[in-house]
């Protein structure tokens, strides 16, 4: 471990003679660095009042969702992908599925003391408020769905790890609800992608032509919900103990 | 002024570097988990200093959270050391 | 001029972290270890992103419009927003991805007991090395 960290430091020591000898002898003239011409497009037009506005002021959100929406609309089916193959390599037949709930519900209900699952509520309705600000202030502060949605992700790990799945699932929090849930997030997405085309007859994800905001901020709630929920079903999936899932493999293998 | 940043930012990706080739080195993966988890604290305080508050957002909620919670849940269900050669 | 210095010293060292990363996941033959790897040189990826969009102006503002800052400060002194706006949907997808990785390895170990890769390779039918 000593001679690890020895060696770490001998290779920053000789990164910093390296960038010593170019800087010196002046190779880069990178003082000055110049706003490249598409950036200051974005700074300048995402919060004027005329021209191509997306009438946001925070500039990220403007383009991840208005001027790159194409690409943000096909990153979110990139997700969606990963998490049905994630999904379709732990599936299950209907027998087996009912043979695991079988199993789960003889499994002994198991969870942490009182001063852990009492601080641990607390935080949770915290981190749920902020994410909650985080997604429906998007368009106007530094946030937006992606972020509200991993957000979310680590309260729904935290009552993981406080509760038992079992009892999240005694209380309704199965894997066809969530599933349904992401569902709703992306049927909001593409609602308010084709909602121009419909009501107004323009191009598809035109939102300037949806009243106000509405477009953004629907935009970002529907990341919020398919995010959240996209990492909470395999959560759920992954969280079946590790002997059932063997059981119920090993008789098919048989 | 500028430079205080950049020194500050310097010493972050310093200590990011340091961290992720201990993790390589490391052989019990929990404890290599959490070298990177270490790597990746530094690194939201470079993206701060970067003046990029929304990347900030997602990376600590993911790479701190998520992101261990998953690979903790993995290395409970396989291995815990990694085998030598 | 210094700030020159620590701007190339970061990026070497960005750069020594993404060779790090893959040399990682190239000598290392458990699987977890392989993501681990694989998210360390992601990181320093994204972090070169970042700095590219970097101005050398004091004070440096993020991305956002306010109301009290006029609209000629806010051109000379905020930074790019594009690479920003393509981090923040790569570090999500990333997170996707090692989502299907690790399900990947874990359903490997469930039905042959091993995420060495160079068990796998005779498993799959080739040879140990």
């Amino acid at each position: 471990m000593k001679k690890d960290v020895f060696v770490a430091l001998s290779f920053l020591i000789a990164f910093l003679f390296v960038s010593y000898a170019v800087t010196v002898r002046d190779v880069l003239g990178i003082a000055e660095n110049p706003l490249r011409p598409l950036g200051e497009f974005y700074l300048s037009h995402a919060f004027a009042h005329e021209g191509l506005t997306s009438h946001s002021p925070e500039v990220v959100t403007a383009i991840v969702w208005n001027y790159r929406g194409f690409d943000t609309l096909f990153e979110t089916f990139v997700f969606f992908l990963a998490i049905m193959g994630a999904l379709s390599v732990l599936r299950l037949t209907r027998e087996q599925g009912m043979e695991v709930r079988a199993l789960e519900a003889r499994e002994p209900h198991r969870h942490m003391d009182t001063i852990t699952r009492t601080t641990t509520k607390l935080v949770v309705v915290m981190i749920v408020s902020i994410s909650a600000s985080i997604a429906l202030h998007g368009h106007l502060t530094p946030g937006g769905g992606f972020q509200a949605g991993s957000a979310m992700a680590v309260a729904t790990l935290l009552l993981f790890a406080a509760f038992s799945k079992f009892t999240l699932e005694r209380q309704g929090l199965t894997l066809r609800h969530t599933i349904s849930a992401y569902a709703l997030g992306l049927a909001i997405i593409l609602a308010t992608v084709v909602a121009p085309v419909l009501l107004y007859g323009g191009k598809v994800l035109e939102i300037d032509l949806l009243p106000g905001e509405t477009g953004l901020f629907n935009l970002d709630v529907g990341e919020y919900t398919a995010v959240t929920f996209g990492f909470l079903t395999v959560f759920l999936a992954l969280g079946v103990p590790e002997w059932i899932f063997k059981l119920v493999l090993r008789r098919e293998m048989k | 002024m500028i430079e205080l940043h950049l020194i500050i930012l310097a010493i972050v990706v310093s200590f990011g570097f340091v961290f992720s080739y201990l993790a390589m080195k490391e052989r019990d993966l929990l404890k290599a988990l959490a070298l990177s988890s270490v790597q990746s604290t530094f690194f939201a305080l470079g993206f701060y200093i970067l003046a990029a508050p929304d990347i900030v957002l997602a990376y600590l909620a993911i790479a701190v959270g998520a992101y261990t919670a998953l690979v903790i849940l993995a290395i409970n269900k396989t291995e815990r050391y990694e085998v030598g050669e | 001029m210094i700030a020159a210095f620590l701007i190339f010293y970061i990026t070497i060292t960005l750069f020594a972290m993404i060779f790090l990363g893959i040399y990682g996941v190239a000598t290392r033959s458990n699987l977890i270890k392989k993501i681990i790897m694989l998210n360390v040189m992601g990181d320093a990826i994204n972090m070169l992103f970042i700095l590219i969009g970097y101005r050398l102006v004091y004070p440096v503002f993020p991305p956002i419009y306010e109301k009290h800052i006029t609209f000629e400060e806010f051109l000379r002194r905020a930074v790019d927003p594009v690479p920003q706006a393509l981090v923040l949907t790569a570090v999500v997808i990333g997170m996707a991805m090692n989502i299907l990785l690790t399900t990947y390895a874990i359903q490997f170990y469930r039905l042959h007991g091993t995420v060495d890769a160079r068990d796998m390779a005779e498993i799959m039918g080739g040879e140990r090395e």
